[in-house]
């Protein structure tokens, strides 16, 4: 009788044990089976089910805190480029006002000769070409700005990446900054392109900074690379040849809230969050610089192989 | 018969180049798409006004008047610029004219204050 007891008392206290041990591995969703006797094993595992329901509550808090944390960070990075928008916006602007009146004037004075309104079409044609230039950009910023799904999805990363440079390209540009871009086609990866994007701006909105304080107005070349790294783990390289960092700085640049930009710059949360994201696609960033030579930021990502190809 | 106002107009968007270009038919107008290039025509050239971008590749707007003013004296210059923060204090400056602007009433006060610059009128 008592060994039969001990049996039992055993396999409940082993369920309990497991439960633990689940647990601590990640495996947050524990619910023992109460047993009639109401015993201090049925306590100890009420206890383990109190636990588990709290652990799940508080993730959930801390899940929430993080896409918050993201959502931020992602209107900070577009904080960070929007003088060149504002620059991109205004110029089309400005030419469809143009034309806008060229159109009334010479409707107005009654300028209507086949040959003038075929000018006048041009100028129409003229004018939207600019309306859809800062549609582009405008429906860019929005999708960009929207919280996004935490869905992940098979995306080519060029184009992700050519995605991330819509939106700080004019800035890039207004600064001379050359962008060389090589980047092999038809490499794709499980990820949250607007997240994925979200690291990018704030890569390049960094290797910006580092060159203006290096070369000024003469500006500098940001390099972007995308290249498969093995069958099954792509990587892109971001770098520049801007003033670089030296070692204390280097090992600090993903600590959360640290920044070398002036007070009301830089949020210091920019590589913090990025280095989040990119963890969070199940891959790794790391950086290499030297003082006065540059840096060059490395993201790894697991590759998506589409099914007709991960066979073969 | 009367000479023609000489007129630079500087910005990196050829198209508002082309729009100011027409408003300006009955200048005598040259244009540049970068400060350098600007900088070379006001070396070779003199000119009655400047129309320049603030934002450029290549050096800001805010220098070329610097060469501008200090290359013919008399120039009046109007400064082009997206961002709707408080100019600074620039004597130099003529007027700040903010992206989006009207190109008819650009041309409407270059003339004013051309006009007020050279009161026995060129025009």
């Amino acid at each position: 009788m008592n060994q039969d007891m001990l049996c039992f008392d055993r396999a409940r206290f082993e369920r309990v044990v497991d439960s633990i041990e689940n647990m601590a591995v990640g495996e947050l969703w524990q619910e023992i089976l109460l047993s009639p006797n109401r015993d201090e094993l049925d306590a100890l595992a009420h206890g383990v089910n109190v636990l588990s329901s709290e652990l799940r509550y508080r993730l959930r808090e801390l899940q929430g805190a993080q896409a918050s944390l993201i959502h931020a960070g992602k209107l900070a990075a577009l904080g960070e480029v929007s003088s060149g928008l504002a620059h991109e916006l205004n110029n089309p602007l400005t030419i469809v006002t143009g034309y806008v009146e060229r159109v009334r004037e010479s409707l107005q004075s009654g300028r209507t000769s086949p040959a003038e309104l075929a000018e006048l079409a041009a100028y129409l044609e003229k004018s939207e070409r600019n309306l859809e230039r800062m549609n582009v950009i405008i429906r860019h910023i929005m999708e960009f700005a929207r919280e996004s799904r935490p869905a992940k999805e098979p995306m080519l990363l060029a184009e992700v990446v050519h995605k991330s440079l819509i939106l700080i390209n004019e800035q890039l540009r207004l600064k001379s900054i050359q962008v060389d871009m090589d980047l092999q086609a038809g490499l794709m990866a499980e990820i949250n392109p607007s997240k994925l994007e979200q690291v990018f701006i704030n890569l390049l909105s960094n290797a910006r900074d580092a060159i203006l304080e290096a070369h000024g107005e003469a500006g500098g070349r940001i390099r972007v690379r995308l290249s498969a790294q093995t069958r099954s783990e792509l990587e892109v390289e971001v770098s520049d040849n801007g003033i670089g960092m030296d070692e204390e700085t280097r090992s600090k640049v993903f600590h959360p809230f640290f920044t070398t930009k002036d007070v009301g710059r830089g949020t210091g949360l920019g590589l913090s969050i990025s280095h989040g994201i990119v963890q969070d696609h199940g891959g790794t960033i790391a950086c290499v610089s030297e003082p006065g030579h540059g840096s060059a930021f490395l993201i790894r990502l697991p590759r998506y192989l589409p099914p007709e190809t991960a066979g073969s | 018969m009367t000479a023609r106002l000489r007129l630079l107009l500087v910005d990196d968007e050829v198209e508002i180049l082309e729009l100011l270009t027409m408003a300006f038919h009955d200048f005598d107008v040259e244009t540049a798409v970068n400060a350098a290039s600007a900088t070379e025509l006001l070396r070779t050239k003199s000119f009655d006004a400047l129309i320049t971008d603030v934002r450029m590749p290549g050096g800001s707007g805010l220098k070329l008047i610097d060469q501008a003013t200090a290359l013919h004296p008399g120039i009046a210059v109007f400064v082009m610029t997206g961002h709707h923060q408080e100019p600074a204090e620039d004597t130099r400056v003529a007027r700040w004219l903010f992206k989006p602007f009207s190109v008819t009433a650009l041309r409407t006060t270059v003339l004013e204050v051309l006009a007020g610059r050279q009161p026995n009128g060129r025009m």
